[in-house]
């Protein structure tokens, strides 16, 4: 395996290869810094030009899109709490703090270095597990798909402590969201009265940039100043590289949860990112800093959505089956390009998958080396006035939510989710339990009636499958747990 | 009424309480595996929302800690909600780059910034960037409003 890993660097460092990856990499650091415009986005506008390079070229450069995307979405994170993509989202909860602290530059660090090793660890555990682990990962059936779901949404809302009630219904809420359109089981359309652009059902990328951007925006605005509270920074980038591995709990923690998300189809990088915060949170040692500037806080997201990339590649490459939306772009590349996904690519294309493997190690570098370079001059917009940034930022960000579909009702719902998302806000309800009901709400759903069809209509299907019930126990745990210690723990 | 009924967060509970208690009423019309689903969620949702209402009444809630607001330089509550939806309806009427030169002209405007030069270099630079951004480098033309379409023929390509 190693002399096929050596091969596979020196065919990936070909001047074609590298190239591709370079511009891959500069595309999707500069696109995953827009809110709204993901590595996804970035992957499903450039794929028509992939059609006629040579196949390891093509999915080096998605890849690398895919690789600095990740890295990109956390800068706009950090910076101005406003995530690039949705899977960034949990950075920000103590990314922003740090950056209101001046401490932008440290937090930036810290995010570079967590999502270096993460990746680094993700290519590598993608590299030896590949096979193994896509066996344990068919196994996971539709009961157990659900169950997670649900895992993904108790955890959200456990975190958001003291604030449990209000986390639940707000993800009851993007679970309702989420039932807008065609439903997955019969094809119905519901909860559209009449209206043709919600029978398409409400957009993702649209919601994230109402609730995030411009929320986010509304409250800039109204605190006035700049983001650094002080005006100035503190602290270097060389720091918060530093530090990332002082925490070796958060970081080796976080990563195996990404990798271990990364595997299982439909679930990805938003729930891993949230699920290793919480996770961080819970074993740390400074549970108390989380939230208002803990350097776990930051590690751990970014370790652990880095790690999720190149793992998510493993059910697609192997067994045909995405792992998430950017793995699902890179399935449709290699299709186009004649391979066949499944074990059979490993022994009859082996070069390119091991080309590929070894571009994954590189890209990972490249994007932190482009976010090294860069970021001196990102941390500076913390220091800049928001009456000047407040209206460039409203405007990105709504030129964003034109660009994922060409539709002005786009950006008008975005500014109605922007300000009910103020409203939410501003009376203690969490936002980020509603994405993810959004997120996994057609997950849960499908697989529920999945399960219950496999059942012949069985309720008792989610209570005698051993993970299922494991994975709904801990749900109620997590989420009785505290009220009981508050009541009777003292 | 009640004072805690007067809490933001009871108000923003009951609006919500009331409307999954519509979305159960609605999931009924749909045939019975369309609406298990959402059926459960909104049962769920009336129940969390009441909880959260009783246990309001009963004072156990926090009241909400308030971000940061009303710093140097800060929009009065008006002008930071009225800007985006302002220019959501700019953008709908004339188009997306005068909607762009009025809020990067205007917003730091009503925040306090006065000068003159620097918000005409703010909304001239934020629209160089963003055309060579959105329709030369994505390729991505952006809307010109109803206003525009009806007055200005759209000359068609296929023509």
């Amino acid at each position: 395996m190693l002399s096929q890993l050596a091969a596979g660097l020196l065919t990936s460092l070909s001047l074609e290869n590298f190239s591709v990856m370079v511009i891959g990499t500069v595309i999707g650091l500069w696109i995953g810094v827009l809110p709204g415009l993901g590595a996804t986005s970035a992957m499903a506008i450039l794929i028509p030009f992939t059609f006629h390079m040579n196949p390891l070229a093509a999915l080096l450069m998605l890849a690398s899109i895919s690789v600095a995307g990740a890295f990109g979405g956390s800068v706009t994170s950090i910076l101005m709490n406003i995530p690039g993509d949705a899977s960034a989202a949990a950075t920000a909860y103590d990314g922003y703090p740090m950056a209101q602290q001046g401490r932008a530059r440290v937090a930036m660090g810290l995010s570079v270095g967590a999502s270096l090793v993460g990746g680094w660890v993700g290519v590598a555990l993608l590299i030896a597990l590949s096979e193994p682990i896509a066996q344990v990962a068919v196994r996971i059936g539709p009961a157990d798909a659900m169950a997670l779901g649900i895992l993904g949404l108790s955890i959200v809302a456990a975190a958001s402590s003291g604030n449990t009630l209000k986390a639940l219904l707000m993800g009851c809420v993007g679970l309702g969201v989420s039932f807008v359109g065609q439903d997955t089981v019969l094809g119905v359309t519901r909860f559209a009265f009449g209206s043709v652009y919600l029978e398409a059902g409400i957009d993702f990328v649209t919601m994230t940039i109402g609730l995030f951007a411009v929320t986010e925006i509304i409250f800039m605005m109204r605190s006035g100043g700049t983001i650094a509270r002080g005006g100035e920074l503190k602290g270097s980038l060389w720091e918060g590289l530093i530090d990332t591995f002082r925490y070796p709990r958060a970081l080796w923690g976080s990563i195996s949860v990404g990798a271990i998300i990364g595997v299982i189809p439909g679930v990805g990088a938003t729930a891993a990112n949230f699920l290793a915060y919480s996770i961080a949170k819970r074993t740390s040692r400074n549970p108390d800093l989380f939230g208002k500037g803990s350097p776990e806080g930051v590690i751990a997201p970014e370790a652990s959505n880095n790690s999720c990339i190149p793992t998510s590649f493993i059910p697609a490459l192997t067994l045909g089956i995405p792992g998430g939306a950017t793995s699902a772009i890179l399935l449709v590349a290699v299709t186009i390009h004649g391979l066949r996904p499944g074990p059979m690519l490993f022994q009859a294309n082996a070069e390119l998958v091991y080309g590929f493997f070894a571009g994954l190690l590189v890209a990972t570098l490249l994007a932190a080396i482009l976010c090294i370079v860069m970021i001196p001059w990102f941390a500076l917009i913390t220091v800049v006035r928001v009456e000047l940034m407040a209206p460039v930022l409203l405007v990105v960000s709504l030129a964003g939510a034109y660009g994922t579909s060409r539709s002005v009702t786009d950006v008008l719902a975005a500014i109605g989710f922007g300000i009910f998302g103020y409203v939410a806000r501003r009376n203690g309800f969490p936002l980020v339990p509603l994405i993810m009901g959004l997120i996994l709400g057609a997950l849960v759903e499908k697989s529920f009636h999945q399960a219950l069809q496999i059942s012949g209509g069985d309720w008792t299907t989610f209570l005698t499958h051993p993970i299922c019930a494991g994975i709904l126990a801990c749900c109620v745990l997590m989420l009785v747990l505290p009220g009981f210690k508050r009541r009777f723990g003292g | 009424m009640p004072a805690w009924l007067r809490r933001g967060d009871a108000l923003f509970a009951g609006v919500l309480l009331l409307l999954f208690a519509v979305m159960l009423g609605v999931a009924q019309r749909y045939p019975r595996d369309s609406r298990l689903f959402p059926a459960i969620v909104a049962g769920l949702g009336v129940l969390i929302a009441g909880m959260l209402l009783l246990k309001l009444a009963r004072g156990r809630v926090a009241t909400p800690r308030g971000e940061e607001e009303g710093g140097e330089g800060a929009a009065p509550v008006w002008v930071s909600v009225l800007a985006p939806i302002g220019f959501g309806l700019v953008m709908w009427l004339v188009g997306f780059w005068v909607a762009t030169a009025l809020v990067c002209f205007l917003i730091p405007a009503t925040m306090g910034y006065r000068d003159l030069r620097h918000r005409l270099a703010l909304a001239l630079g934020t629209l160089t960037v963003l055309y060579l951004l959105f329709p030369v480098a994505l390729d991505l033309p952006m809307p010109r409003g109803v206003l525009m379409d009806r007055f200005f023929e759209v000359p068609d390509d296929e023509d």
